[in-house]
């Protein structure tokens, strides 16, 4: 079954900033970068159970794990690689390994089941099967087998400069546009879980939107957003990327004792939920830095 | 051709029914669904279906698959609405063909058959779009109250929702529930449409702090005490439309083709012939140019 679909790609855009399309209309090549996406089906069960094992067994993973699929920014003359996929962001859950949330109901099916659960000897698994990850995009040097750049090592480093705002804000067209889902739980019929990544390349910039939404029904949300700018004014030899990392969270009763909406609606999805807690004065963050990409190791190109 | 016959038709090509209808189908299936028990006796040849979540078109082509009701007899096991798009059509076509042909089809429920799941996962909102008020929504919920809660076939294959519950052991504890309420956030009955099959030994407590995981001996030992072959259920997505466990005591069916019209996955049913010979049908999602349903090609955003 071939179901992978593409982007969205603007053809005369794209001719007019003198950049061409890759094969199977996967992404672009512009100005010295590579932007490529891959989507395709959620992967299958003995996959899952490949993935559980990589994933140093893992008890489970989301249901929905789109394991092929994945966003990739390569800028070619550094070999500088970022890459957003489900397998990685996992293996930071992993890492993360966060404390367990509890279900809205949970205290009350616990009362009521106390005898039941003790009679059958039910034993308790403990992993945060929220699937909660703070992973941020994984950053690799290719050397391409070009000598002159193995060795280099890319890393982020923290940074006063703002993103480029501007940048953003110019209706330029959009060369290539698109929505890569890599992970999803519907957490057993308790919320949403889910883990995507966005691209928009214009003829002056790229810009990547990863985000990781949770609802937990009831209980409380957690919305941590990576977004990355790579400005292309500075020309196709050095890779210019910024990196703002934005993470918001809250029960739904604290979060509405800020201001904020009270559960229902306002948190239906991603979108709905970044609205309402950006509505009044920002809300609920816990984490607010920037960060820009320093290549270092080898001669400037 | 009567009311019902026009229904039927009318509901086939996707367009739900006045709510003054939907009022004296939901009178009509009451009668019907009161006098089942929670233990709803079936007779093989019958196919078995999970999970159909709103997703009208696909199940049509679940029917091209296995055929139409009522020349086939038809075994749903809950999660009717929510997620997709069309769970009101959903339902009720297959509770009109419930009412015409009782016995040919049965229905028996799941956890998103309830007022509160459906608040929040898309059946509420769809009634409010299609109708402008909630009362198709109410007739729907109450309607929900009296859908059986599990089936046995031939008294060799149970079928269930989501599976067992440490409150029972006998398929008479099951059949002497009071069924007829909102599924309880506790209790055997919530258990059945709740719990998951796990690769343990006995009884597991879910990490999320409410609902059973049962492992395989928990399933021999209520299939031995009960004198049957095996579990059916449906409940969790299985990408490649079913999935057995514990030694084929337990099979997982999923009845949804990409589901959520993005996860690219294929769908099962399960067809019994009258010697209980077991054939899964593996089938995939109605094509884009019938489905009605806009294409989820990504329109370009200006995002930030």
């Amino acid at each position: 079954m071939n179901r992978r679909t593409s982007g969205t790609l603007d053809e005369p855009a794209i001719k007019a900033a003198g950049s061409r399309i890759l094969d199977n209309n996967s992404g672009v090549l512009h100005k010295g970068w590579r932007i490529e996406t891959r989507k395709a089906p959620i992967s299958k069960d003995a996959e899952l159970d490949a993935y559980k094992a990589h994933l140093d067994g893992a008890k489970n993973v989301p249901e929905q794990l789109f394991g092929d699929s994945f966003l990739r920014l390569s800028h070619e003359a550094s070999g500088v690689c970022l890459e957003f996929t489900a397998l990685d962001a996992l293996h930071t859950w992993r890492k993360d390994d966060r404390p367990p949330v509890r279900v809205g109901a949970a205290q009350d099916w616990l009362k009521a089941r106390q005898k039941d659960v003790e009679a059958s000897g039910a034993v308790s698994f403990e992993y945060d099967w929220t699937y909660t990850t703070s992973y941020k995009g994984t950053l690799r040097t290719d050397s391409n087998g070009d000598a002159s750049v193995s060795g280099r090592k890319a890393e982020w480093v923290s940074s006063s400069e703002q993103m480029d705002r501007s940048l953003l804000m110019a209706r330029d067209p959009i060369l290539y546009f698109d929505e890569v889902p890599l992970y999803e739980s519907e957490l057993d019929d308790n919320g949403a879980s889910q883990l995507g990544v966005k691209v928009r390349v214009m003829p002056e910039c790229c810009f990547v939107l990863l985000r990781f939404w949770l609802r937990v029904d009831r209980v409380l949300v957690r919305l941590y957003e990576t977004r990355f700018l790579a400005d292309f004014r500075a020309g196709p030899g050095q890779p210019h990327v910024t990196r703002e990392v934005r993470c918001c969270e809250g029960t739904f009763e604290s979060l509405h004792a800020a201001g904020a909406p009270p559960d229902g609606p306002a948190y239906k999805d991603a979108d709905s939920t970044s609205t309402a807690l950006q509505a009044a004065a920002p809300i609920g963050v816990t984490e607010f830095h920037t960060e820009k990409l320093l290549l270092s190791g080898s001669a400037v190109l | 051709m009567s009311d019902l016959d026009r229904w039927i038709e009318q509901l086939k090509r996707c367009e739900p029914l006045a709510e003054k209808d939907v009022k004296v189908l939901c009178e009509k299936a009451l009668e019907v669904l009161v006098e089942e028990s929670n233990v709803q006796r079936v007779d093989a040849p019958v196919t078995i279906c999970g999970d159909i979540h709103g997703q009208f078109f696909d199940l049509m082509e679940l029917f091209k698959v296995g055929g139409d009701c009522p020349q086939t007899n038809y075994l749903f096991m809950g999660d009717f609405v929510d997620r997709g798009f069309y769970s009101v059509e959903t339902f009720l076509l297959l509770l009109a063909l419930k009412v015409r042909y009782p016995d040919r089809i049965t229905l028996i429920r799941g956890n998103h058959e309830s007022r509160q799941i459906t608040q929040v996962y898309g059946f509420y909102d769809e009634c409010l779009r299609k109708y402008g008020s909630v009362n198709v929504w109410r007739c729907c919920t109450d309607i929900f109250d009296y859908l059986s809660l599990s089936a046995l076939i031939d008294n060799r294959i149970f079928c269930v929702h989501g599976g067992l519950s440490p409150a029972v052991s006998t398929l008479d504890q099951i059949r002497m529930i009071d069924r007829k309420q909102e599924v309880p956030h506790d209790g055997a009955m919530c258990d059945l449409l709740w719990s998951d099959p796990e690769d343990i030994e006995g009884w597991g407590l879910s990490p999320r702090g409410a609902g059973y995981l049962f492992g395989g001996d928990v399933c021999t030992n209520f299939n031995h005490t009960n004198k049957i072959e095996l579990i059916c259920r449906a409940h969790q997505l299985v990408t490649e439309g079913y999935k057995w466990m514990f030694n084929e005591q337990l099979v997982t069916v999923w009845s949804a083709p990409n589901y959520c019209y993005r996860c690219g996955n294929v769908a099962a049913i399960l067809e019994l012939d009258e010697h209980l010979n077991k054939s899964f049908m593996v089938f995939e999602a109605a094509p884009q140019d019938v489905r009605g349903v806009p294409a989820k090609k990504a329109a370009p955003d200006y995002f930030l």
